[in-house]
């Protein structure tokens, strides 16, 4: 049987427990104070924050360390590739033919994977702690229309669906005799296309039939959709509101105030 | 089957039906998926649909479920009331708590986080107070005996437990007709067993009228008290699942799969000139026991 | 002697840090067989398999494939002795005609396009597929996807072939048309280990049943002697097919309980009746062609 797994954990914990619309407030803050700074040692800051956030929360270490390793490929790309690309002032390290290096280069291209890494690990903290359905809860009491909502939800809970599919046709085409996923990048990449072509076409028919499926159950019915367990901002709610949005107040200061951050070093 | 005196009124009437599906391009032919369809269905009565997989069973469940070709695109002819409503004249979302349909696949169906929360999403939808659905969830939950599992996600259940929970689902909504497709496929045995007990307490119910398609003959000899086999998208034969199961080369040309014990009695009637009628193992003990003796 | 053509010594298996899914199996399968491996869902059956064509590797154990050890050996390779038809077959089809569907197993076999062509001919023929070469097959109907994805395997032509649940899904057609296919593969030597939790169908076609449960094989022989043994059966959350049910409940009237064909229990009932009759046996006209498996 293989393994299924879904983004979100069900735990007991502060985090956990708090209304997905004020963790979509901490969190779009968050993002944000990433845009805003290119200093190696914030980014760094908000990287340690978010793992000990997540740690607090009880979200199990493997579950961590499953990002990182879905992550270190662009990283390592990031790190690799901007310096060569933006080879910013200074005196070449390194030299070939026209690409240079240089300190300031490599800094650079720590500073965006830092930021890619960050942004990474705080989008984690909402997804992994929220209930798929309590985020479309959340957005909808916001003002999103509820099919919009829903369809977001669906997006995330059908996800490992998509990438079951992907693996057991994967399996199928191979057992038919196809090379997957050797040789070069091109003929690498090449070779997936028998995989996503039919994997497109049997999630097309997933999400068609999944379409009656909700049709045939009401969705859309003429009359105010109840909640069951309906959102309510709670004390702790309101003060994760208020620390985020004060630590962010601070960011601000400390960025456009006293101008601390803009450098990458 | 007892013959209840309030039989009567049509639970589903279909008149004249033909249903083709949008052609592919412009000048792609269109066939007639059904191609002149009557139909009328009593209330309480639970009808069985068998035939070819290709023969139209799962687009006739979409066309009574009003899904068909209000979603799926296409051209129809004729008219199918279920319950009173005509399936022209609702989109299928305002038909969701009339008639309720449970599809083959439980990927599709089955959306929730939790066991709980996908028997209430119907009910959200509906606009019923919070007092009334937690009482249907409560009384679900325990009719399909999902109380165990409540809380886990549908993806963690066993076949058997999906299916239980698609209909516990559906029915919480308490439409006045269910239509199922192809209730046990897919199952192994503890799955089918669990869901034919599950469709055996609401045979007992008796209030809601269910047309079930199915290939599975030994579901439809045991549940059903009418039996249509569709070919070419028409009504190729309709009666009594008994009556019609005893017809073996019809249906051998229709592709419709005979129980083993109705094979049996047809077999050894034949052979031994006896006049057997057994559609299952206890029957046919019984009257086999009893012709040795 | 026959050859062992499929080798499993010693073998465990288990996904990431789980629970072990096959536990120390060992098992061969010869040269020629039609086997029928058997189980509960989640008794290890598809993950045994897997090993087969190079899917899986061994955690513990050895798996040898036409006497070689399979470790080393790339799917590539393996996928010309092995040919896998997967559970939802119907998923994997790709391409934007059926003809390239059915040519895409051979051209990955590295063999020369004369000879692709004529097997995409001959596959198109004996599957009745002809008249849709030219569609992309993912638009086709169901019954005719299953069809074309019959068809890709037998384009491909293996000595060996594993089908994991072919039946869910299938109509009586179908059904006859695949088991038929087999049964003619089978006649020409072809092994064909079949995966499925169908007693009938196992019961009906093959010569030899390995009954998993719990990652082990618990029982292992000719499926008249396997059903006798209910204890077993119980263990593996298997029941026997309806007519050798009937048959060990008749055991105490005189029947010898081991029959797994409708046939084969007509013969013994009608002679047990013929042989009671007062005016003594009595020849019967009609004899079925069919007695026996």
């Amino acid at each position: 049987m293989s393994q299924r797994f879904d983004f979100y954990l069900p735990r007991d914990s502060w985090l956990h427990r708090l209304d997905p619309r004020a963790k979509l407030w901490a969190v779009l803050l968050a993002g944000v104070a990433c845009f805003l700074f290119r200093n190696i040692a914030t980014l760094a800051a908000l990287l340690l924050l978010a793992h000990l956030v997540l740690m607090s929360a009880r979200v199990p270490a493997d579950r961590l360390r499953w990002l990182w390793a879905r992550l270190l490929p662009l990283l390592a790309m990031i790190l690799v590739l901007q310096p060569f690309f933006a080879p910013g002032p200074g005196p070449d390290l390194f030299r070939l033919g026209p690409l240079r290096l240089t300190v300031a280069g490599l800094l650079d291209g720590l500073s965006y994977a830092l930021r890619a890494a960050t942004l990474a690990f705080v989008a984690a903290v909402l997804l992994l702690t929220t209930d798929p359905n309590r985020l479309v809860q959340g957005l909808v009491k916001l003002g999103l229309p509820y099919p919009w909502g829903l369809t977001v939800g669906l997006a995330i809970r059908y996800l490992p669906t998509a990438y079951g599919l992907f693996v057991s046709i994967g399996e199928a085409q191979q057992a038919r005799g196809w090379i997957v996923g050797q040789g070069g990048f091109v003929r690498r990449a090449r070779s997936y296309v028998p995989i996503l072509v039919a994997t497109i076409i049997a999630s097309l028919r997933l999400s068609d039939n999944l379409g009656m499926a909700l049709a045939a159950r009401g969705l859309g019915y003429p009359a105010r959709r109840t909640v069951l367990q309906d959102l309510a901002f709670t004390a702790a709610d309101w003060l994760a509101l208020a620390l985020a949005s004060l630590a962010f107040a601070a960011l601000l200061a400390l960025r456009y105030g006293l101008g601390i951050g803009g450098q990458t070093w | 089957m007892n013959q209840d005196p309030r039989l009567g009124t049509d639970a589903i009437l279909v008149s004249s039906l033909r249903f083709a599906y949008p052609p592919l391009a412009p000048d792609a032919p269109a066939p007639w998926i059904i191609d002149g369809l009557d139909l009328h269905v009593r209330a309480g009565e639970w009808l069985a649909v068998m035939g070819a997989s290709d023969a139209g069973k799962t687009t006739l469940c979409l066309l009574l479920a009003g899904l068909a070709p209000y979603l799926t695109g296409g051209q129809m002819e004729g008219r199918i009331v279920v319950a009173g409503r005509n399936t022209h004249d609702h989109p299928p979302p305002a038909l969701a708590g009339t008639v309720g349909l449970l599809f083959q696949e439980a990927e599709a169906q089955l959306f929730n986080p939790t066991v709980e929360a996908e028997v209430a999403w119907g009910l959200e939808n509906l606009g019923l107070p919070v007092g009334e659905i937690k009482a249907r969830v409560e009384q679900m939950l325990a009719l399909f005996r999902l109380e165990q599992v409540r809380q886990r996600a549908p993806a963690e259940l066993s076949g058997g437990e999906q299916k239980r929970l698609a209909l516990a689902s559906v029915l919480a909504m308490r439409p006045q007709v269910l239509i199922l497709d192809e209730p046990m496929g897919g199952l192994d045995p503890a799955g089918r067993s669990e869901v034919l007990a599950a469709l055996s307490d609401l045979r007992q119910d008796g209030s809601t009228t269910i047309v079930m398609t199915e290939s599975d003959p030994e579901a439809v000899a045991a549940f059903a008290n009418r039996l249509l086999i569709l070919g070419e998208g028409q009504a190729a034969l309709e009666g009594p699942p008994r009556d019609l199961f005893c017809q073996t080369e019809r249906l051998a040309a229709l592709g419709v799969a005979i129980p083993q014990m109705v094979r049996l009695a047809d077999q050894l009637n034949r052979r031994l000139g006896t006049s057997f009628t057994f559609s299952n193992v206890d029957q046919a003990g019984r009257a086999l026991a009893v012709h040795l003796a | 002697m026959p050859d062992a053509i499929l080798e499993a010594a010693g073998l465990w298996f288990w996904y990431g840090e789980g629970a072990p899914v096959v536990r120390d199996v060992s098992l061969v399968i010869e040269s020629g067989q039609f086997v029928a491996l058997v189980g509960a869902n989640g008794s290890g059956k598809t993950t045994l398999i897997k090993h087969f064509n190079g899917l899986l590797r061994p955690r513990r154990g050895q798996v040898r494939v036409a006497g070689q050890d399979a470790a080393g050996r790339s799917m590539g390779e393996l996928a010309r002795q092995v040919g896998y038809l997967f559970q939802r077959p119907e998923q994997q089809i790709f391409s934007p005609t059926v003809r390239q569907e059915l040519a895409f197993g051979p051209r990955n076999l590295g063999l020369p396009q004369a000879d692709i062509d004529a097997r995409v001919e001959a596959a198109l023929a004996r599957f009745r597929l002809v008249a849709v070469a030219g569609q992309p097959p993912a638009i086709l109907s169901y019954g005719l996807r299953r069809r074309v994805t019959l068809a890709s395997l037998a384009a491909m032509d293996p000595p060996v072939l594993i089908l994991d649940e072919p039946t869910v899904g299938l109509d009586a057609r179908g059904l006859e048309e695949t088991f038929g296919w087999l049964a003619n593969l089978h006649a020409q030597g072809r092994t064909v280990l079949l995966v499925t939790h169908d007693m009938s169908l196992a019961a009906e076609h093959a010569g030899r049943v390995v009954v998993l449960g719990q990652g082990q094989v618990i029982a292992d022989g000719p499926p008249a002697q396997l059903f006798q043994r209910s204890d077993l059966l119980a263990r593996a959350a298997l029941a026997p097919p309806p007519i050798t049910a009937l048959a060990q409940a008749l055991h105490p009237h005189g029947l010898r309980g081991d029959s797994v064909t409708v046939e084969a229990f007509c013969d013994e009932y009608v002679a047990l009746v013929q042989a009671q009759s007062p005016l003594g046996p009595v020849s019967d006209r009609a004899r079925s062609p069919r007695s026996g498996i």
